[in-house]
């Protein structure tokens, strides 16, 4: 699973933002204050959570639009939910198909961060990412159904 | 040409917008609708007034009326006939492509995108439909 989440995190980031995004070794200190979460239900059940900064979603929506975009809140938030929709999409994308059907839910967002991005057991697989000086969490939580 | 892009996302809508600019289209007008139900006002607008679109763009995964019951009510309302609609999502699904298509959909593009696979995609269909 996580050859195919580092895969979708890089295609989404070079094709989309026209920016590297690598793993980088988990850093206790970082504490993102805006989450967005998309689950997903189908052959497979689960959801996957992002956290970053507001400045981090900042540059996502600079990346995304051009120039100097309306950085009003509103498009912050959407631009986040819109980059854990696409990773979300694509990382399905990389499986074998037929663990590949299920639906996405719309992202839900929220600025209000605990310490650890999922506690909930059992633990999720995480990982963290480095792009342009910005740190990007991720959360995945995976049942296959049988 | 004179486009309209439906998804609920503000920031999608304006990078189709500036990807499809990227991708050499001329776009006269871009209007825009946040889900199915905004894009049938505007296509009901547009049969009124008798103006014509030359490309839809719509997501799949919307709230108030998602991609596919808004591709059904265009067909059983008579809307747009003719007008090549594409999908762009990050729903994937053969069973997803499928529906689309049988409701009307010409295309489909897959989040995350380039300026090419826009341009590959879009330039043939807007050709046949001139």
């Amino acid at each position: 699973m996580i050859e195919q989440l580092d895969s979708a995190v890089a295609e989404v980031f070079e094709s989309m933002l026209g920016m590297t995004c690598c793993p980088v070794e988990p850093e206790t200190a970082f504490v993102p204050n805006l989450a967005v979460t998309i689950g997903f239900t189908g052959q497979i059940e689960g959801r996957c959570r992002i956290g970053l900064t507001s400045t981090a979603a900042r540059t996502v929506l600079k990346a995304l639009l051009g120039a100097e975009p309306d950085c009003a809140d509103s498009m912050i938030v959407d631009a986040a939910g819109e980059l854990c929709n696409m990773i979300v999409g694509s990382w399905k994308s990389h499986l074998p198909p037929a663990q590949a059907v299920a639906l996405l839910s719309l992202p839900v967002t929220s600025h209000e961060v605990t310490g650890s991005l999922d506690d909930g057991p059992p633990p999720p697989l995480k990982r963290l990412y480095n792009f342009n000086g910005n740190l990007l969490a991720m959360a995945l939580r995976v049942e296959i159904s049988t | 040409v004179r486009a309209l892009i439906v998804d609920d996302s503000a920031v999608m809508r304006k990078v189709i917008e500036r990807t499809l600019r990227q991708a050499g289209l001329t776009l006269l007008e871009v209007l825009q609708a946040s889900n199915g139900e905004e894009a049938l006002d505007l296509l009901r607008q547009d049969a009124a007034a008798e103006r014509r679109l030359n490309i839809i763009f719509t997501d799949m995964n919307m709230p108030v009326m998602d991609g596919l019951t808004f591709l059904e009510r265009k067909r059983s309302e008579n809307l747009a006939l003719g007008v090549p609609v594409v999908i762009i999502t990050t729903e994937g699904s053969q069973s997803l492509v499928l529906g689309a298509i049988a409701a009307g959909a010409r295309g489909y593009i897959c989040k995350p995108f380039t300026a090419d696979q826009i341009k590959q995609r879009i330039v043939p269909l807007l050709h046949a439909a001139a």
